[in-house]
């Protein structure tokens, strides 16, 4: 006896074996339809059970993205150019966020180009500011542009009572003329009880006294050029914020030396691509990390410690759930359904076909309840806004993106193919004689 | 009723059942089907200690286009006999040929191939997919052998057309009777084209007359194929060429039909 029997269509063409898992999809996709029908209860609890995690994992990632945000507004900037380990206009004054160098002449180089409207580095310092002759001293968040031609508005302050440009760098000199020019918000007025005009004392010391001391030259005087009216600003958290010139912040802070910056904010124009400035920006601080406004959301998620963890445990705790849910009901479905198993074996299908046809059954399952957990999540981190707003937060605090969706379906998946095993196996050890009788 | 297609005298000559299978001869041009001291027990796992023996040395061979019969009560090893032909289970002991294939040197893959090319089954409970129409259970066997959409359809058609259910295509089987499922579930059967068809018990969710009538589909609708039958139906085995008879798993009488009577 030889085992040289021929074997029919076994190596057809390319399109025979596309038919065939085309046919197996079919198979698979009826196997759900027939599951709806025989086990409905089951199967709309999977698939709740499976929106509900994924619902809560788009609310809490939506909300560490909303926090994330706090720290640093990215609308208001096309792309931005921070360090790497960087990003964040971190209101945490105690710790040196690496920060960029010699950003004057680059700025100045993006800013020259047809396809970008403006170019500013910002750099963020704490500092202690008093209205002169005053003995009332408030910390607030100091912020140092270069205000370009066209004005822009940075976290919430416009840079237009600003001179534009910078005069005091004087090509790196630092010193060119002086300003002088303090744009506040309402709040960092209503601190110092400040008002338009009045002369300000800015320093880096902790005490008014020795504040004095340090300007009793007399060489430094700021002047309240606006006081600025904004419901909330990210940048500083609970800190008021003001905005001066960016030479003159480097020079109070010391930060003079390898003229640095924070970030780099670049707005483009006319055309909304940012592909091209992005590759610029890339090029001029290839060590740097460049943002756009379509990834600046994942990447504010990253450089955000708080955010990053809370947004970490979301996903591990909805891809655990999802598989322990997915891999229960599955284990179920395969359980109820050995009989047809058996069947597709008795009749010819493959081992790996009967395993291909629950893997898709399971993935479609699971892809079912991620597509209607974006939905709740939707719907959840609206709510989520609304109550917040209502009731403790003046903004809303959670965010919602287009890529959210992705990072959901993609979360669920990963949970379904880790669920997988354990039906597979159930699949595979299908006694066919046992379940055909 | 005799099938009129019933093997020729020297084909006979060639297909007589074996009783110990030592001096057997095999040609592999006429027989279909051999088995050769096939021995098979359940419960040998590690955690069984108790075994029991479906088939003890059994030995037959099955000519190519031949109709028979494999009688006997329940746990005689009927069934055992045609999972170890269909490549479903594996036999202890002997050797089993099924169109010139040794199936015991096979894997279980390629036996599974051999069975999705080869082989048809019908079955005692028919088990047809119960979401699926009549027409589309028929077609499924092809959806592995990666036959277009189109062409399974109208070769289940054609099949359903020959047993008689062509108003009852787009059924599902919860809306056809016992006797229409198992003549959907052997047009399911030989959709495929086999060369063997193998059927368990399947009369035995049906009537005596719907029964007999559905035998005499499989075997007309079968027509050149080789099919074996496993029932304890005595009057079902009017249709066969030839009865083989187990008792306790062993081969214990075997002949023609006609012979018996």
């Amino acid at each position: 006896m030889s085992g040289d029997l021929p074997e029919r269509n076994r190596d057809g063409p390319r399109g025979r074996r596309i038919r065939r898992w085309i046919g197996l999809f079919r198979v698979a996709i009826y196997r759900l339809v027939s599951r709806l029908r025989q086990v409905p209860k089951q199967t709309v609890v999977t698939v709740a059970l499976i929106a509900v995690t994924i619902a809560l994992l788009v609310i809490v990632t939506g909300i560490a993205a909303g926090i994330a945000a706090d720290s640093a507004d990215e609308s208001e900037a096309d792309v931005r150019i921070v360090p790497v380990g960087g990003g964040t206009l971190s209101s945490v004054i105690d710790v040196e966020n690496a920060r960029l160098g010699n950003v004057h002449e680059t700025s100045a180089t993006l800013d020259e180009r047809e396809d970008v409207a403006s170019a500013t580095p910002v750099f963020v310092e704490a500092l202690r500011i008093q209205v002169d002759g005053s003995d009332e001293t408030e910390t607030v968040l100091a912020m140092g542009v270069v205000p370009p031609a066209e004005p822009i508005t940075i976290e919430g302050l416009s840079t237009a009572p600003l001179e534009p440009g910078d005069p005091h760098f004087a090509n790196g000199t630092y010193d060119g003329t002086r300003t002088g020019e303090v744009v506040l918000t309402d709040e960092a007025a209503a601190a110092i009880n400040a008002s338009e005009g009045d002369s300000l004392e800015i320093g880096r010391s902790t005490t008014a006294a020795t504040l004095r001391q340090e300007n009793s030259g007399g060489s430094l005087e700021y002047t309240t050029t606006a006081i600025e009216d904004t419901e909330t600003n990210s940048v500083s958290g609970e800190l008021p914020l003001v905005m001066l010139h960016l030479s003159e912040l480097q020079s109070i802070s010391g930060a003079d030396d390898d003229d640095l910056a924070d970030q780099v904010l670049v707005k483009t124009d006319p055309d909304p691509s940012t592909a091209a400035v992005e590759s610029a920006a890339a090029d001029t601080y290839p060590n740097a990390t460049v943002q756009t406004g379509d990834d600046g959301q994942v990447e504010l998620i990253r450089s955000n410690d708080f955010a990053l963890a809370t947004s970490l445990v979301a996903m591990i705790v909805a891809v655990v759930i999802c598989s322990l849910f997915i891999a229960t009901s599955a284990a179920l479905t395969v359980d109820k359904d050995r009989q047809t198993i058996a069947v597709f074996a008795a009749i010819g299908f493959s081992a790996r076909s009967r395993l291909a046809i629950v893997a898709v059954t399971t993935l479609s399952l699971t892809l079912a309840g991620a597509l209607v957990g974006i939905v709740l999540g939707t719907i959840g981190t609206a709510v989520t806004n609304y109550v917040a707003t209502a009731t403790v937060a003046p903004e809303p605090i959670a965010t919602l993106r287009p890529t959210f969706g992705l990072y959901a379906i993609a979360v669920a998946l990963v949970a379904g193919v880790l669920a997988l095993p354990y039906p597979l196996y159930l699949v595979a050890r299908t006694n066919v004689v046992t379940e055909l009788g | 009723m005799a099938r009129n297609s019933s093997p020729t005298e020297n084909e006979r000559s060639r297909v007589r059942p074996i009783s110990g299978g030592a001096d057997r001869t095999m040609e592999p041009s006429s027989v279909a089907v051999g088995c050769e001291r096939v021995t098979h027990e359940y419960g040998t796992g590690s955690t069984v200690s108790r075994t029991v023996t479906a088939l003890r040395d059994v030995s037959f061979e099955v000519a190519t286009g031949e109709v028979v019969g494999l009688v006997g009560p329940s746990g005689s090893g009927k069934s055992t006999a045609l999972h170890i032909i269909g490549g479903l289970l594996e036999p202890n002991n002997g050797t089993v040929d099924v169109l010139g294939t040794d199936l015991t040197a096979l894997s279980g893959a390629k036996r599974t191939r051999l069975r999705r090319d080869h082989i048809g089954f019908v079955f005692q409970q028919f088990h047809l997919l119960p979401a699926l129409s009549a027409r589309d259970n028929v077609a499924l066997p092809l959806i592995e052998r990666g036959v277009s959409r189109r062409e399974r359809q109208r070769r289940a058609a054609e099949l359903l057309e020959q047993v008689g259910l062509d108003d009852r295509m787009d059924h599902l089987p919860s809306e056809l009777s016992g006797g229409e499922q198992q003549r959907v579930a052997i047009a399911r059967a030989l959709v495929a084209d086999p060369e063997v068809v193998l059927a368990d018990e399947p009369t035995g969710e049906l009537d005596t007359g719907t029964g007999a009538r559905v035998l005499e589909l499989l075997v007309d609708v079968a027509d050149e194929r080789t099919v074996l039958i496993a029932t304890h139906d005595e009057r079902a085995m009017a249709v066969t060429d030839r009865v083989l008879r187990l008792l306790d798993g062993e081969m214990r009488q075997a002949g023609q039909f006609s012979d018996e009577q």
